[in-house]
C-alpha cells in the first residue's frame, strides 16, 4: 500500500501527472458547484419564532398580552433567496408600532388586536427579504388595554432607616435630588400612591459623607408602575458624635414666650438648674456650650395648691445638629411664695 | 492646592451647591458668614456707626442687618463703602483657613459677591451657580420672609448671571429641573485631575 502511494506521487510530480490532477480539481469544484445549484435553487419552509415588541405604546394604557406574545412565523424560500435575505442575521423580535393595532371592547374592556394579514405587511415591509410567508401563527394578537395615569409624587427619605456605623450619625439636612418623581400607574391604584420612597437597605456602616444614587419605590403595593427618573441621589453629611454633659439653668415657658426664672419672683425651683446630656458632633464639641440651650417648665403646669408639687423639664431650644440624650432630673419641685 | 472660587447671585442655590461639596470631603470658606461674623466685631460697629447712622444697631447694640440691607441696597456708594470696610478683615481670615486647609486637592470659597468685590483675585477656577429669576426671587423671599420687590432690588445691585458666566470656569444650573448632584460630580472630578 505504501510502495502504491508513493508511486502515486510520484507520478503527480510528473507533466502529465499535475496536468491530471489540475483537471480533476476542476471536475471536483464543477460538480460541488452544480450540487450547490440544484440545493440553493430547492424550495424550502422555514419557521422564525418572533418575541413581539410594542413600540410608541400610548402613555394613556398599560399593556399586557392575552394569551402569547410571540409569532410563529413560516416562510417558503429557495436557499438562494434565503442567503441574500439576510434574515439569519436578523434579531428574533419584532417590533410593532402601537399605531398598527386596532381597538375593541370585550366584556368592558379595552383590548388591542392585530390580525395576521398585517403582520404579514409589516414583515414584507420591514424586513425586505423577498420570502414568501406561509402562516402565521396565532392568527391574531391581543393584548389588554388598562387606563394608565401618571402623577407627581414627592421623593420621601427615611432618615431613621439608615445605618451608620457605632458613634456616626447624619450631621445637617440631607440633599435629596429630585425631590420629586412622576409615576405612571393604574388608574385604579392612582389614590394609593402619594410618595415615591428611597430605597436604603444598601445603606449599611456609613462613616463618611456619601453622594449614593438610590432606586426608588412606591408606598404602596400596586401591580403596575413606572417611576420616572427611576432612581435619585442622596447626599449624606456623616460626622462622628460624642456625648457632652452641661448644666443649664430652668426657664418658664409661658404662652410661648420663654422668661427667666428672675420674672417669677415668688417662684422657686428646686433645683435651678439640670443636667442636659446630649450627643455632639466631634467637630462642633468645643463649639457647643450651656446659653445655646433652653429648658423650662411650662408656667400652665403651676398649681397653687398642688398635690405634689413637681413639674416636668422640657427642652425649648438648642442647636443645631444635637441630639438630646437626658435632662437630670426631669422633673423638678417648686414652691410658690406668698 | 488649587482655590475654587464658588459665586451666583442670591437664591441661585449656592449654599446647596457647597453642601455638596462639603459631602465631597472638600473644605468650604463661606466668606458671607464670615462677613456676618466680622459684622458684629466692636471695631466694625462703631464704623458702621459712622457712615450708615446709629439706627443700624439695635437695642442689643449688634448691628441690625435687615436695615443695614435696606440702606445699603438702594445706595451704590453705601454699599462699596460697607464692603471695602469689611472685606479686607475677611479675606484676611480667609488665607488664615486657607493655610490650615493647605493639604486638600482643592478649596471652595463661597461669595455672592466673589466677582464683584475682587475677591477672585487669586482664584485660581470660578463656578458659578445660576438659576432663573422666577425661582431666585421665591427662594430668597421664602428663606429670608421678605417682599419680592427687596429681592428684585437687590438682584438690581448684584452683577448680571450674564456677565458672572462668562468669567466662568465651570456653571451649574440650578433651575428648573436640573439636578444639582451630578452636575458637581462631574465638575469634582475635572477639579481633582487638574
Amino acid at each position: 500500500m505504501k510502495i502504491r502511494l508513493k508511486k502515486l506521487f510520484n507520478s503527480l510530480k510528473s507533466k502529465d501527472g499535475k496536468r491530471a490532477l489540475s483537471v480533476f480539481i476542476i471536475c471536483l469544484m464543477c460538480s460541488f458547484m452544480f450540487w450547490l445549484f440544484i440545493k440553493l435553487s430547492r424550495q424550502n419552509l422555514i419557521q422564525y419564532n418572533y418575541i413581539v415588541k410594542i413600540t410608541n405604546i400610548s402613555k394613556d394604557y398599560f399593556i399586557s398580552p392575552i394569551g402569547k406574545s410571540e409569532l410563529q412565523v413560516k416562510y417558503r424560500t429557495t436557499g438562494v433567496k434565503f442567503l441574500f435575505s439576510g434574515m439569519y442575521t436578523t434579531s428574533d423580535e419584532i417590533k410593532i408600532d402601537f399605531s398598527q393595532f386596532l381597538r375593541t371592547r370585550k366584556s368592558g374592556e379595552t383590548r388591542f388586536y392585530i390580525t395576521s394579514q398585517r403582520i404579514e405587511q409589516l414583515l414584507f415591509a420591514d424586513a425586505s427579504n423577498n420570502l414568501e410567508v406561509v402562516s402565521i401563527w396565532p392568527d391574531t394578537l391581543f393584548f389588554s388595554a388598562k387606563r394608565a395615569v401618571e402623577k407627581k409624587v414627592p421623593v420621601f427619605f427615611d432618615k431613621s432607616k439608615v445605618e451608620y456605623s457605632p458613634g456616626f450619625k447624619l450631621y445637617g439636612d440631607l440633599i435629596i435630588e429630585p425631590d420629586s418623581v412622576f409615576v405612571r400607574l393604574l388608574e385604579s391604584d392612582a389614590m394609593k400612591v402619594d410618595a415615591a420612597i428611597a430605597d436604603t437597605k444598601s445603606i449599611k456602616g456609613l462613616e463618611k459623607n456619601a453622594i449614593l444614587t438610590l432606586p426608588l419605590i412606591l408606598d404602596a403595593d400596586v401591580s403596575r408602575f413606572e417611576i420616572s427618573p427611576k432612581s435619585v441621589n442622596v447626599a449624606i453629611a456623616v460626622e462622628k458624635y460624642t456625648e457632652k454633659s452641661f448644666d443649664v439653668d430652668i426657664a418658664v415657658l409661658c404662652n410661648g414666650e420663654v422668661y427667666d426664672i428672675e420674672d417669677f419672683p415668688e417662684l422657686r425651683l428646686l433645683p435651678a438648674k439640670v443636667s442636659v446630656n446630649v450627643v455632639v458632633a466631634l467637630k462642633d464639641y468645643n463649639n457647643i456650650t450651656p446659653d445655646m440651650f433652653v429648658v423650662a417648665v411650662d408656667c400652665n403646669d403651676f398649681s397653687p395648691h398642688p398635690k405634689t408639687p413637681r413639674m416636668s423639664v422640657s427642652l425649648i431650644s438648642q442647636p443645631e445638629n444635637i441630639f438630646l440624650n437626658s435632662i437630670t432630673p426631669e422633673k423638678v419641685d417648686y414652691l410658690i411664695l406668698k | 492646592m488649587l482655590k475654587v472660587g464658588l459665586t451666583g447671585n442670591i437664591g441661585s442655590g449656592k449654599t446647596t451647591v457647597c453642601k455638596v461639596f462639603e459631602t465631597l470631603g472638600v473644605p468650604v470658606f463661606y466668606a458671607d458668614d464670615e462677613a456676618k461674623k466680622v459684622l458684629n466685631s466692636q471695631v466694625i460697629i462703631n464704623k458702621l456707626i459712622e457712615f450708615l447712622g446709629e439706627d443700624v444697631i439695635d437695642a442689643a447694640g449688634k448691628p441690625d442687618r435687615a436695615k443695614i440691607a435696606s440702606k445699603v441696597f438702594k445706595d451704590k456708594q453705601l454699599l462699596d463703602k460697607l464692603n471695602n470696610t469689611i472685606h479686607p478683615v475677611v479675606i484676611e481670615n480667609y488665607n488664615i483657613w486657607l493655610k490650615a486647609n493647605s493639604h486638600f486637592p482643592y478649596t471652595v470659597k463661597e461669595a455672592a459677591i466673589l466677582l464683584e468685590s475682587g475677591y477672585s483675585k487669586d482664584i485660581d477656577k470660578i463656578i458659578v451657580v445660576v438659576s432663573d429669576e422666577k425661582t431666585m426671587i421665591e427662594r430668597v423671599s421664602k428663606r429670608d420672609n421678605v417682599r419680592e420687590e427687596d429681592v428684585l432690588n437687590r438682584l438690581k445691585n448684584q452683577m448680571l448671571q450674564e456677565e458672572k458666566v462668562k468669567m466662568a470656569d465651570f456653571v451649574i444650573n440650578n433651575s428648573g429641573n436640573n439636578m444639582l448632584i451630578p452636575q458637581i460630580l462631574n465638575i469634582h472630578e475635572s477639579l481633582c485631575k487638574i
